[in-house]
């Protein structure tokens, strides 16, 4: 992306300088939400989640009240676009005349926060625990729909919720349907998602033509012990689980699993330095022979933080660091499923010698 | 007086490595004279987890075996150290000191579970305190115990008959990692992996899983006999390791099949086709 040119100019604000930051013409050094104040909600999951709780047996609500000044030159996200805003003269427009502070305040104002406590209490103790309504009842997923009654779960996206056929499902029947409706009216005939779902072979998987090339069938899953890209490279610690990333010489290498009987016909040992690569990309990892893998099956997990090129600006080069989403296709499970595919990838991996 | 101790359930634990983290973040870039003195960022591991895969694919498990110190009664470290470098306190929780322990790397190899690191850049050795300067301030438990989410480690008072890793200990369950080493540890587990031997039966003509199928192992003066589940697989756990044992299975309407196991390691007998 970075070697596009239509990409005239790249700003990166981070807390860190990470191997993203280097891809910036300008870099805005941010400070943590160690050296800001702010208010959130624990635990909650951003705008994914309605009625969440998930790390906490209560919703929490929390004055996130910093615990030191920005170190160095490192400034809050708000008032670096304040300060921005001002130099491209729509200031006031930005803030709305309001400081970090007043915002803090503002959302306050507009939560249920004040019919419990003061804006100063609710600072100075730094946390509210919401309490539970007294008529409070559970609605467990679809239990509404069991029981025949109207949906009383908080699925803003059931267009049927709160309106006369409030008891049917959200689906054009309003019963669940082996056979689609909605795509049987609008994508009759996309072969690669079908009205009624059947076993398709993949588009790159074991029986496709790209296979004689590459034979082993890739899967990259969510990390077990980052979330993310999110503490990845800055935690040196995770270095030390072999689940993760593996350390040698010096250098923490991306876990890449392999099953003996692959990793012997390609001279591979456990803990060898290995290159893992089809024609999209080539990243290199550690090599973890393992009987958790199937034959003909390599795992890595997604989102290594650590890019890290050995030939800096050369598109195309091999990553030191172990992102092989570089070797995962970018193409969407079909033209009308804005889904990605990562997993119907194929790759060969061999000894790399360091 | 309290004596602590701590129980480890290998059953229970999934090596989600909260422990080990959680060490870490009490530990690194944090002094607490004088018990101990600050882990480096990386290379040491007073909360080691040791990962044991089992069998063989498609029959795998992984055992994860927990490694604190054991905080021995008869530890070899205290008596290998020179100038009560390393000394066991009232409550059982061996400490080593960081300031007299200076330069004495030969306690690295006086422990034979090998749980003491050397500290290159303070030239000392170290090790798990039991977080002993949390219990001193009130604590119940050290930070693994608290940051483990499966209730894998059990930590408490030996000498009191109702805590839990009391009642543990005398319920039998309990086992030392190494008794050989005859130290008296303190910190004892529960289901240490031993063997299995496992397989899956086919019902031939049919090409179907063979659900229900009698198999019978035979050996070390036993005979113990299980039924296939709905996938036709079938599995003695908790076996002694290199042993003799004969494994039969049977069923009406075919050819009974029988075969000689040693346990030397987990064995899956792969698929057996009844004909």
């Amino acid at each position: 992306m970075y070697q596009s040119p239509k990409l005239e100019f790249v700003v990166n604000q981070s807390i860190f300088m990470d191997p993203e930051t280097r891809m910036a013409d300008i870099v805005l050094p941010a400070c943590t939400s160690l050296e800001r104040n702010d208010i959130g909600e624990w635990a909650n999951a951003g705008g994914y989640g309605y009625h969440i709780n998930t790390t906490n047996n209560h919703r929490v609500m929390v004055y996130q009240k910093k615990c030191i000044e920005p170190l160095y030159e490192s400034k809050s996200d708000y008032q670096i676009f304040s300060e921005l805003a001002e130099r491209l003269g729509v200031k006031e427009e930005y803030t709305e005349g309001n400081s970090e502070e007043d915002w803090i305040k503002i959302v306050f104002d507009n939560s249920d926060l004040p019919k419990y406590i003061s804006f100063e209490d609710f600072k100075k103790k730094g946390y509210f625990v919401v309490p539970q309504q007294e008529n409070y009842k559970p609605t467990p997923a679809l239990r509404w729909f069991y029981e025949g009654r109207e949906c009383d779960t908080p699925d803003r996206y059931n267009p049927k919720r709160g309106t006369e056929k409030a008891k049917e499902l959200g689906t054009y029947s309003g019963k669940i349907e082996f056979v689609s409706q909605s795509l049987l009216e609008h994508f009759p005939d996309d072969e690669e998602r079908p009205p009624m779902p059947r076993y398709i072979p993949s588009w790159e998987g074991h029986t496709s033509e790209l296979a004689k090339k590459y034979p082993l069938q890739f899967i990259s899953p969510h990390p077990r012990f980052s979330y993310h890209t999110h503490h990845d490279t800055h935690t040196p610690w995770l270095g030390d689980i072999p689940g993760h990333r593996i350390s040698k010489d010096g250098y923490n290498w991306q876990t890449i699993r392999i099953h003996p009987l692959d990793a012997d016909a390609r001279g591979i040992k456990d803990g060898d330095i290995v290159k893992l690569y089809n024609d999209r990309g080539t990243a290199l990892g550690i090599a973890q022979v393992t009987e958790r893998m199937r034959p003909g099956v390599i795992h890595s997990y997604e989102s290594s933080s650590k890019y890290d090129p050995l030939e800096p600006g050369k598109p195309g080069s091999v990553d030191k660091g172990g992102c092989i989403n570089l070797l995962t296709p970018s193409r969407l499970m079909s033209q009308n499923v804005p889904g990605m595919a990562p997993n119907s990838c194929l790759v060969e991996i061999s000894k790399w010698e360091v | 007086m309290a004596r602590y101790g701590m129980v480890i359930d290998i059953n229970k634990c999934n090596g989600c490595y909260n422990c080990f983290l959680a060490c870490r973040d009490e530990y690194c870039g944090n002094d607490y004279p004088p018990y101990s003195l600050a882990q480096p960022y990386t290379g040491h591991f007073w909360m080691r987890i040791i990962e044991r895969e089992r069998g063989k694919y498609p029959k795998v498990k992984v055992a994860y075996t927990v490694l604190p110190c054991m905080h021995c009664d008869d530890a070899l470290c205290v008596k290998a150290s020179h100038d009560g470098a390393i000394y066991q306190r009232p409550d059982g929780i061996v400490l080593i000191d960081p300031e007299k322990s200076k330069g004495q790397k030969n306690l690295l190899s006086a422990c034979p579970y090998r749980v003491i690191y050397w500290n290159e850049e303070k030239s000392i050795p170290q090790k798990c305190t039991f977080c002993a300067h949390l219990l001193d301030a009130g604590w119940k438990e050290p930070r693994c115990v608290e940051a483990c989410p499966t209730g894998a480690l059990i930590f408490g008072d030996l000498d009191d008959p109702n805590s839990e890793v009391s009642k543990l200990v005398a319920s039998g369950k309990v086992e030392i990692l190494h008794p050989e080493y005859e130290m008296k540890e303190k910190v004892t587990y529960i289901d240490l992996p031993k063997r299995f031997i496992a397989g899956s039966v086919v019902f031939g003509d049919k090409d179907e899983c063979a659900e229900n199928v009698s198999v019978t192992l035979t050996g070390e003066g036993e005979k113990k006999t299980v039924k296939t589940n709905n996938y036709g697989d079938f599995e003695f756990e908790g076996l002694p390791v290199d042993k003799e044992y004969s494994v039969r299975i049977e069923h009406p309407g075919y050819k009974p099949q029988e075969f000689e196991v040693k346990t030397k390691v987990d064995v899956y007998l792969g698929d057996i086709i009844l004909t």
